[in-house]
């Protein structure tokens, strides 16, 4: 028993984070100057929805993937989010830069509204509550039009965002591209470079993977999945204030099939739990699916055979096919 | 630790009725009985999985009967299962690191116990680095073991650690675990259905059978008594 101070080295103690984040840093500059060089309005109004994107799914995958909690109210996150935001700066004024970071506090206290009873439920049940929540709240939005939720036509004339003075408007493509582009990559970094890298990231995944084991060892459950549904809500609700103030337009319709179908699609063909996995989905269905705009009526289709493929073949999703092969066992 | 009168109720079933006992620190425990006998509930008792329905669970002098299992894990009681789910997407390591990680968060102090003699005893020194969905039966009943230490308890409830071993296993298994005793002087309280590898080990061993105390005595005594043998074999034949 020699060395008594020596310690576990793993990258839940920061090893490789340095040259991880040079990596990622790097890409994510990279991405910027591709915004200066793609000349195509419309591709960049792709890039921008992949950036924010990028934030949504980086938080269900943090709850989803990693926690394991089957929370299915992300959406609701986000629409409290576009709502938050949109409202305050609408009718309180707010600077929308502002407005936003008050949308994130909005987002905690709807994440602990959602996580308290979620987390006296196990399992499925979790996903049949969540989703419940996420079916409830179009009609709560048309019922809210008296307070200013603008019911079915949702909110209009959102402000535009404003930084330091300078107004972005949703026509200026490239300012919004290195905005949205900014907060994504800030926001993913968060995510999975701080804190699912840290001490929060492994209670997470004991949870998941040995649910019994994990309190056995010391591992707050109660504590760790509030923590998870008020972090996944913060971010995503962030995520909705861009969104708000990027389109200047908000309707229920952030809640509709189509939406939550797409997060699904991007979670399934990128693989949840294991980063970069749900960051490849969404760039590969958002682009995918702008893609196979050709096919019109087809697309929709189109896209469901790659979801049915990649389940068959990639179960664990894209960042499942790049997983180093398991050596042979020596015997 | 000591149970006082803990009776276990579900529904109109009971699992464990008026128990008493006490573990001594220090001593190798085993627990026995035929299955059903309550033993699994008895484990869940003393770790927090279950909460008597009446009665008392009493640790180093503090009424431990309402407190979770993280909560009790903060107090020096751990636990290793019957089935060893690790946390399996990640390192052997990093099983070692969560328990010392969040044992320590639970405890609000680092544990007491260097890492490097978890890794010693364990003989987990060389896998370190593997994943720990790939570590073999024995291997995973080594991280989950090592994991426990991580913590820094003073006594751990382990649920058939020799369950799936084969003799050679068997041997090198309870090697391990009696020298976590010795060398740590941690408690050790084992549910095992291996009646003569417990007998090789414990200090004391009870029975309990229809969620009742039977006895609680030296190894020799219990194996040796008609009503043990009578609740395992059944009744003797007068001819």
């Amino acid at each position: 028993m020699a060395d008594r101070s020596a310690s576990i080295t793993s990258q839940f103690t920061g090893a490789g984070l340095g040259r991880s984040s040079l990596i990622f840093w790097a890409l994510v500059g990279g991405l910027a100057l591709l915004g200066g060089l793609l000349g195509d309005s419309y591709v960049r109004h792709i890039f921008i929805l992949v950036f924010i994107w990028c934030i949504v799914i980086a938080s269900w995958d943090l709850i989803l993937g990693y926690a394991g909690i089957f929370n299915y109210a992300q959406l609701v996150f986000f629409a409290f989010g576009a709502y938050g935001s949109a409202m305050l700066s609408i009718y309180a004024g707010l600077t929308p830069l502002l407005a936003i970071g008050a949308a994130a506090l909005v987002g905690a206290g709807i994440g602990v509204l959602v996580a308290v009873p979620s987390l006296r439920l196990k399992g499925e049940y979790v996903a049949l509550f969540t989703f419940a929540v996420h079916l409830a709240l179009p009609p709560l939005i048309q019922q809210g039009r008296a307070i200013g939720m603008g019911g079915n036509t949702g909110l209009l004339g959102i402000p535009w965002l404003n930084l330091f003075g300078f107004q972005v408007s949703s026509i200026d493509k490239l300012t919004w591209y290195w905005v949205s582009l900014a907060f994504g990559a800030v926001c993913v970094y968060l995510i999975y470079f701080v804190i699912l890298r840290g001490r929060m990231g492994l209670a997470f995944i004991a949870m998941r993977d040995a649910e019994t084991f994990a309190q056995a060892i010391g591992v707050n459950e109660y504590k760790y999945k509030l923590l998870a549904f008020v972090v996944s809500a913060v971010f995503t609700a962030v995520a909705g204030g861009i969104y708000a103030h990027y389109t200047s337009v908000v309707t229920p319709k952030v809640l509709g099939t189509e939406f939550f179908l797409m997060a699904m699609v991007m979670l399934a063909i990128g693989g949840m739990g294991r980063f970069p996995g749900a960051i490849a989905g969404v760039f590969t269905v958002v682009i995918g699916n702008e893609l196979l705009r050709s096919f019109d009526d087809y697309r929709l289709l189109l896209l469901g055979v790659a979801v049915v493929v990649t389940v068959i073949f990639f179960p664990e999703g894209v960042a499942g096919a790049f997983k180093p092969k398991p050596p042979e066992k020596a015997e | 630790m000591s149970l006082e009168n803990v009776t276990i109720q579900f529904g109109p079933f009971r699992a464990l009725t008026d128990l008493s006992f006490q573990i001594e620190r220090g001593e190798i425990l085993g627990v026995a009985g035929p299955n059903g006998a309550g033993k699994s509930t008895l484990m869940n008792v003393c770790t927090g999985g279950l909460h008597a329905s009446r009665g008392r669970v009493l640790f180093n002098g503090k009424d431990v009967t309402g407190f979770k299992r993280h909560s009790r894990c903060g107090l020096g009681i751990a636990q290793t299962f019957q089935i060893p789910t690790l946390l399996s997407s990640v390192t052997v390591g990093e099983n070692l690191l969560a328990g010392q990680m969040f044992g320590s968060e639970a405890r609000g102090s680092a544990p007491d116990i260097p890492i490097q003699d978890i890794l010693y005893l364990t003989q987990l020194e060389d896998t370190l680095n593997l994943p720990a969905s790939q570590a073999d039966l024995l291997t995973r009943k080594r991280i989950m073991l090592g994991a426990a230490l991580a913590t820094g308890p003073e006594i751990i409830f382990m649920d058939e650690p020799l369950g799936g071993l084969n003799a050679e296993e068997i041997v090198e298994f309870l090697q391990v675990i009696r020298h976590v005793r010795e060398e740590l002087g941690i408690t050790i309280v084992m549910v095992e259905h291996k009646t003569r590898a417990l007998a090789e080990i414990a200090d004391r061993i009870l029975i309990i059978n229809f969620g009742e105390f039977v006895m609680l005595d030296r190894p020799e005594v219990v194996l040796n008594d008609d009503h043990v043998v009578e609740i395992y074999l059944g009744k003797k034949h007068d001819a």
